[in-house]
């Protein structure tokens, strides 16, 4: 998705100013002009170069574990990895190119890659589309973030920390990342219009909005295991396998402070090591500074008749996400996320009652497409066995037996949290690495939760890539960063989660009892 | 009176229809271990051997499912000697009998060699495919359960379409695994038990061991083609002609 200025606006200050009329936004899927020279080659090379990687993984004699289909996977989905990431062409043609790949290697059969354009996941940002769209055409979101920057904005660091909190206010109460990252959609693109920030002219404080957003919003779903149902399959298998029973308390006491100290120091160095925000951008940019910001918000007045509406309606689908535990007492159903956001989407359409036409919804179907792309290519590499043989692979080529606690607990902690670039689904990396740690560790000596309960840790910090996550396809739509830059600041945000799990192993996981002596030999 | 009429009839009745299929199969050698080894062949035939662990007992029967109601060239490799075999089917499933001389009075293994037709499908445009499947309808669970399978030469593993019983959730590893069986791509599936009533099987689509060039072929053309075409990418935005 990106936010196409009305053609009317003629200078770049005016651009900065309609940014603000929301109702006039656009949804464009238009690709993102190259940034320099070196983008210019990696485009051009990037082609040819996913080519040779899928020439490659193809041909290449990888014995008898891989069946022909899962290397076929493999190979198509590697090549669609490069072209994402080069962007030789936009990211839903390259997601049309690996279905049609999966299909002709026999990778995957017809309906299995056409079924995924059903998948739950579409379905609920096609939904919470509609939900956003609400939210911009009754102004509401216009309101709500310029209330948040006339309150916390006076300077970029405050505007990010304050979205910080909101994402962390947002996480134990509703589940699903991609609902939390369209109902936030619109108060960013909002915000780092103000900051100078639009998808003609990103800067460093539209990149540092989007991926903090994008961080935060799934590394803090690992504060609680309900944060999501991967981690709710962990707390299952830990118990099933491991012999251990967690309660909800043993896992946020780890849980929280991990994420939440990964988070701060996002916050901090995003804006001062990885993209630094100069003088100038740190504080909103459009002519007349805060005080025209406030204006506007003091204009905006009482609220009106489809604000209220809206409110309504999104209080109806905020109340069904936070309450699904209670809906099969309530109800004799659960009425999931989707079907939630289901019910908003048919009274937002409703004629008379509602608040929008379908042709306002404005849906983004090439970034359902890109998604569905990168489903179908996930769905590929786990039902034929990939992700699992690639897995199992990786572990076989550590010798663990002969390794402190410490040092084995370090490979498998990374292994755990970087192999999130090879999936597209927590739920299928958990039913493989949860069971796979938990024998392994078994094996060796340890006590599986030393290492099961750390690794479940790391299954929702799924941000290295813009497939990686639903959130992450949601974001990157807005064209303010490319594939390499959400890949720098995800591979940063996993290294200090990494970094915070073993020095949290070496002190006070031990100090719990969680973890043995870091230098213990297995016995 | 009545009742008494009536519990006559039944055990008259169950006398007329002699010992039931329960009461036999109770009494067969409890099997430890079920090992069924297949080398397939080009032609689409398997050379098939089926080593059973069985424990001590009181029973000289020993009884399991199989695969397959004909084998030819059958004989048992291992066993005691005058033992025998029958194959009996039943609808699409069929059972193994092996009736030995004595019961055993200590562990012993029981070797079955033969050959089956048609395991492996006529080469064609998709390649393929080899199924193998069987159900316990003993009343023992059977333990240990082992498929062995070595692919025909030339051929692979493409996709493995079905291997039953289902993996537990809990289970670290999957049902079936592909792997090298006496130096030729092969797979292994392998169960803790096989409950009575519960099936297993192994649906495999294989493929030859070497690929068509046609992708490589088809793959270097267009990156040539590309990097023919979209020469001017690399040129400043002011001088592109058809921006990407």
């Amino acid at each position: 998705m990106t936010v196409g200025a009305p053609a009317t606006a003629a200078s770049s200050e005016d651009r900065l100013l309609a940014l603000l009329d929301m109702e006039k936004m656009t949804l464009s899927s238009a690709a993102r002009p190259a940034q320099g020279p070196s983008e210019r080659w990696m485009r051009y090379l990037g082609f040819p170069g996913g080519i040779l990687a899928f020439l490659f993984l193809y041909y290449f004699p990888f014995g008898p574990g891989l069946s022909g289909a899962a290397q076929a996977g493999i190979a198509c989905f590697v090549l669609a990895l490069v072209w994402w990431v080069t962007e030789p062409f936009p990211t839903y043609v390259t997601s049309l190119a690996l279905m049609f790949l999966l299909l002709t290697t026999g990778a995957a059969g017809a309906k299995a890659i056409m079924d995924v354009l059903g998948l739950e996941v579409i379905w609920l940002n096609l939904l919470a589309f509609i939900l956003s769209a609400m939210l911009v055409k009754t102004r509401l979101a216009r309101r709500m973030a310029l209330w948040l920057v006339v309150k916390f904005g006076a300077t970029a660091s405050w505007a990010l920390f304050a979205f910080l909190l909101l994402q962390l206010a947002l996480a134990p109460l509703i589940p699903a990342t991609a609902a939390r990252c369209v109902m936030t959609l619109p108060l960013m693109l909002v915000v780092a219009a103000i900051y100078g920030s639009t998808e003609e002219t990103p800067n460093a404080f539209g990149k540092n909005l989007m991926l903090l957003n994008l961080a935060g919003i799934s590394v803090l779903s690992s504060i609680s295991m309900t944060g999501s149902s991967a981690n709710l399959i962990a707390v299952g298998l830990i118990q099933t396998m491991g012999g251990h029973k967690l309660y909800y308390m043993d896992w946020m006491r780890v849980g929280a402070p991990i994420a939440i100290l990964s988070m701060l120091s996002m916050w901090f160095l995003g804006p001062r090591v990885l993209f630094r925000i100069p003088e100038e951008e740190r504080t909103p940019r459009i002519p007349g500074g805060m005080d025209v910001v406030r204006q506007k918000y003091l204009e905006m007045g009482p609220l009106a008749a489809g604000e209220k509406k809206a409110i309504a309606i999104f209080g109806l689908v905020l109340f069904l996400w936070m309450t699904d535990v209670f809906h099969l007492r309530w109800f004799g159903v659960e009425i999931s996320a989707p079907f939630a956001a289901l019910l908003g989407a048919l009274i937002v359409l409703f004629p008379r009652w509602g608040v929008l036409q379908w042709a306002e919804a404005d849906i983004p179907w090439h970034l359902l497409i890109f998604s569905a792309g990168a489903y179908a290519g996930g769905v590929a590499l786990d039902d034929t066995g990939a992700a699992e043989w690639a897995v199992r692979s990786m572990f076989g080529s550590f010798d663990l037996k002969s390794l402190p606690f410490g040092v084995a607990y370090t490979l498998i902690i990374c292994v755990m949290m970087y192999s999130h670039l090879l999936t597209t689904s927590k739920t299928v990396r958990t039913m493989i690495m949860i069971p796979i740690i938990i024998t392994l560790t078994r094996s060796l000596g340890w006590d599986p939760i030393s290492f099961a309960l750390p690794a479940a840790l790391c299954i929702d910090w799924v941000v290295g890539l813009p497939i990686s996550g639903k959130p992450n396809v949601i974001l990157f739509s807005t064209n303010q960063y490319s594939v390499t830059e959400n890949f720098k600041y995800g591979m940063m945000t996993c290294t200090i989660g990494v970094v915070l799990l073993v020095l949290s192993a070496a002190t006070w996981f031990h100090w719990l009892g969680i973890t043995p002596a870091f230098w213990s030999l297995p016995q | 009176m009545t009742a008494l009429a009536i519990t006559i009839l039944l055990a008259a009745a169950a006398a007329a229809s002699g010992p039931g299929p329960t009461a036999t199969r109770e009494a067969a050698t409890p099997v430890t271990a079920y090992e069924l080894r297949l080398d397939l062949r080009p032609d689409g035939s398997a050379d098939v051997a089926l080593t059973l662990h069985v424990a001590a007992s009181g029973s000289q029967t020993v009884r399991v499912p199989f695969p397959w109601s004909e084998l030819t060239e059958a004989r048992l490799a291992t066993a005691p000697p005058s033992s025998t075999y029958t194959v009996t089917p039943s609808g699409e499933r069929a059972t193994l009998s092996v009736d030995l001389p004595m019961a055993p009075s200590a562990p012993l293994e029981i070797r079955l060699i033969g050959r089956v037709k048609g395991v492996v499908s006529e080469p064609g445009p998709a390649g393929r495919s080899m199924r193998l499947a069987m159900m316990n309808v003993e009343p023992a669970t059977l333990p240990d359960l082992t498929f062995l399978i070595a692919f025909p030469e030339g051929w692979r593993a493409h996709a493995i379409r079905e291997a039953l019983p289902k993996a537990g959730k809990s289970d670290a590893a999957p049902r079936a695994v592909l792997q090298f069986v006496d130096g030729r791509p092969g797979v292994r599936l392998h169960a803790d038990a096989l409950v009575q009533g519960e099936a297993a099987s192994l649906r495999i689509d294989l493929a030859p061991t070497s690929r068509s060039p046609g992708w490589l072929i088809a793959g270097l053309a267009l990156a040539a083609l590309y990097l023919r075409s979209f020469r001017d990418l690399t040129a400043s935005r002011q001088k592109q002609k058809d921006p990407p």
